[in-house]
């Protein structure tokens, strides 16, 4: 069978006009100005440089650095090629590279695992009890302000730290009624901030921040006291200087393997779910820790189930995805846990007036009136 | 050898005593639709893949691209393949995943302390190479787009060395920087005034004749104006100096030129701005609206929700639209508007030995230089 094409010989840009003669085996290339003996190009080596279009033009192109190209637009010739050869539509310009390329595709996604899986896990674990006091508690200093800025910025306020000295001196009492009831020794500081946002985080270097919508919600002081005493359980096991370190390290991982052509939001999103579910963990740790300090503070440790289960109910509105990243997710399991473990036996976590004043802790017109 | 010489399709025939013929020696064929659909599989093939399908997705995106233009009647071909960026990004990984191991713990070890002299001495030393390294990656993503350009079985190949030009790049900018802008029109011309002289078909050279003092004025001008005109003047620059520059080009006897008007880019740029305006009020508004609400209940994570949608929007959506909304018709633009003047023997290219290393432009695409087809605009 024969055809009419355009030959390039990958040298000159010159066109050849020339017949093509196709056999079992090769593919003949005759009428090649200056050459007399015809080209020749094996059937198992071709692959389509630019494969058929619906106007039947395409490009040859014989496998490895060869550079010659045929064009041909018969389109009985181009179906007797793909006859002939039925591996053409599949082949590309290297053969044989596909399975050592999905060899190093394998090792490559493995790595990047391994490499997320260090920073996760090994990474933090190792690192953050090798960081000095003085940096822990700087960074920690550090990320309670750039949190309140946050919290600041989400409420459309600046946020301010409450200050009335009753209510300081009873959180102080508080304080070192639970640290005293902990093996903690570290340095200890639980700072109330003026934001309608129901939550408490810990920070590395013993910092505990008290958002005020927390003491609103809370039904009773034991309730309050069992929030705190969970963070007081971050700070005894470190969490907050191993999320730094995960952080770091997983940001710095992710980004770079898989920031290239702008996937950095994958990274992100990636980093975030990855975080959210090492916090399980670290949650349930918190919860034995608050446990053992209320106990041998000889504080009723109902408040803990009580209020972690209001938590979760009384954010009907929250759909199920932010939940997902919900830095205290209550799974049925840990409620369980919490609820078989804790008991209504025990004292107050505080006086009733040690309690009031650390309600009217950001409100001090209130305080001076009384 | 039949001595041809291209016919300026629908132009008239050419008397011997006449001037110089003008060609149009692009045409670009290619469908909005089908570059949009390709681009949108890659975007979702590459989430999938956790990054990884990009290499190839960029290539078939190239594929697609240069076999939609053809150049004095014969269409081009990228001969680039996935495998060769990805070897090209695993290379470059070894050298920047230590160095981004440094940067960020150093960072963060240093804000925490607090010491600003040391923090901003730290920040400044690794800008200053992540400078470098971006020239470097310029030149390497050019250097191999342009060697896996073929027309006529001739590829197209960057001369020079990538060490000049970095060096060049980093000088250049950081002068610019230092001078608050008013070396940045020296910068510009000196660094494609190397790129292009070092450019070759064959063995055909490019050569760029610019002189910094055409383009001071008017990039001083449009620098000034740029924020009392929303960032228009950026777009009437771009057209300015495009033409300029594509009009100082020379291509072995052809003379290059490419008229194209402030107008013409604003028609393609409005529009996608506004469309981009749109679909953030359409999509991200009620987003917005629920987040307002939950936030009022005060737990952090709903308000965090809102920025992750909106980044999730604009990675699923933005790729193609881009695709769709610029580089088609920029395509189109400049295919429509080139023009060559001289007298070109289409048989008389030859075949120059040099060849780009086989892996791709790793670099480049680590620190993110340029989009999947590789267009900038005059800039």
């Amino acid at each position: 069978m024969s055809a009419q094409g355009w030959f390039y010989d990958g040298q000159s840009s010159i066109r050849h006009d020339v017949t093509l003669s196709l056999y079992p085996d090769r593919l003949e290339i005759n009428g090649i100005a200056g050459q007399s003996a015809p080209e020749v190009w094996p059937l198992d080596q071709l692959w389509w440089a630019q494969p058929p279009n619906a106007n039947g033009k395409a490009r040859l192109a014989l496998q490895g650095d060869s550079a010659a190209r045929l064009e041909l637009d018969e389109l009985n010739f181009i179906a007797a090629i793909r006859q002939a050869c039925p591996e053409i539509d599949r082949s590309s310009k290297d053969k044989g590279s596909r399975r050592r390329l999905a060899l190093i595709l394998g090792v490559s996604i493995a790595s990047v695992g391994l490499a997320v899986f260090a920073a996760a896990t090994i990474l933090p674990r190792v690192l953050a009890p090798l960081i000095p006091a003085s940096v822990e508690q700087a960074m920690g200093k550090a990320a309670v302000e750039q949190v309140i800025d946050l919290v600041g910025a989400l409420e459309n306020n600046t946020i301010k730290r409450c200050t009335v000295e009753a209510g300081y001196a009873a959180m102080t009492r508080f304080r070192d009624r639970i640290a005293a009831a902990s093996d903690y020794s570290g340095p200890l500081e639980i700072t109330v901030v003026d934001a309608k946002m129901i939550n408490a985080f810990a920070a590395p270097g013993g910092q505990i921040v008290v958002f005020k919508g927390l003491i609103d919600f809370a039904n009773n002081p034991e309730e309050l006291a069992s929030v705190v005493a969970h963070e007081l359980g971050h700070v005894i096991h470190l969490h907050p200087t191993k999320g730094m370190v995960r952080h770091i390290g997983l940001t710095g991982t992710l980004d770079l393997l898989l920031a290239g052509g702008g996937q950095g939001i994958l990274g992100t999103a990636t980093g975030l779910m990855l975080r959210s579910s090492y916090s399980r963990d670290a949650e349930r740790e918190a919860d034995d820790a608050a446990l053992k300090i209320l106990q041998r503070a000889g504080v009723k440790t109902s408040g803990l189930v009580s209020v972690f289960k209001r938590f979760s109910k009384e954010l009907p509105g929250m759909p199920k995805s932010l939940r997902l990243f919900s830095s205290h997710p209550l799974s049925e399991e840990r409620a369980a846990r919490l609820s078989a473990q804790s008991s209504a036996q025990g004292n107050a976590a505080m006086s009733a007036e040690d309690w009031s004043a650390l309600q009217k802790m950001c409100d001090p017109k209130k305080t001076q009136k009384k | 050898m039949n001595e041809q010489t291209m016919p300026d399709p629908g132009g008239p025939s050419t008397p011997p005593t006449a001037p110089a013929p003008i060609h149009h020696p692009l045409e670009y064929f290619g469908e909005a639709k089908a570059l949009g659909w390709l681009v949108f599989k890659n975007t979702i093939l590459t989430i999938i893949t956790i990054g990884f399908y990009r290499f190839w997705g960029k290539t078939r995106i190239r594929k697609h691209i240069w076999s939609s233009l053809s150049l004095f009647g014969e269409k081009l071909e990228y001969t680039g393949t996935g495998k060769e960026l990805f070897l090209g990004f695993l290379i470059v990984m070894a050298v920047l995943v230590p160095l981004g191991i440094v940067v960020n713990v150093g960072n963060f070890y240093l804000q925490t302390l607090g010491n600003n002299h040391v923090l901003f001495a730290f920040q400044a030393t690794y800008s200053l190479l992540f400078l470098f390294l971006f020239g470097y990656a310029v030149f390497r993503a050019r250097r191999y787009q342009l060697s896996r350009t073929v027309w006529r079985s001739i590829r197209f190949a960057q001369a020079g060395e990538a060490k000049k030009y970095a060096l060049k790049f980093f000088g250049y900018w950081l002068l610019a920087v230092l001078t608050l802008g008013l070396a940045a029109p020296l910068a510009l011309v000196r660094l494609q005034t190397y790129l292009i002289n070092n450019t070759f078909l064959g063995q055909e050279k490019f050569s760029l004749d610019a002189q910094v003092k055409d383009i001071f004025w008017k990039a001083i001008l449009c620098g000034i104006l740029a924020p009392f005109t929303l960032y228009l003047s950026m777009l009437w620059f771009a057209a300015f100096y495009t033409r300029y520059i594509v009009s100082k080009t020379h291509f072995g006897p052809l003379k290059l030129a490419l008229p194209i008007t402030f107008g013409d880019l604003a028609k393609i740029y409005i529009p996608y701005i506004l469309v981009i305006v749109l679909i953030f009020a359409v999509i991200a508004g009620p987003v917005i609206f629920a987040a307002l609400n939950l936030g009022s209940i005060g737990d952090i994570n709903a308000a965090a929700f809102v920025p992750i949608t909106l980044v999730l929007i604009l990675f699923f959506f933005l790729p193609t639209i881009t695709a769709m909304m610029i580089t088609h018709r920029l395509l189109g633009l400049f295919a429509n508007k080139l023009e060559a003047e001289g007298e070109i023997d289409l048989d008389a290219f030859v075949q120059n030995a040099q060849q780009a290393s086989g892996t791709g432009e790793g670099l480049a695409d680590a620190l993110d230089v340029g989009g999947a087809a590789g267009i900038e605009v005059g800039l």
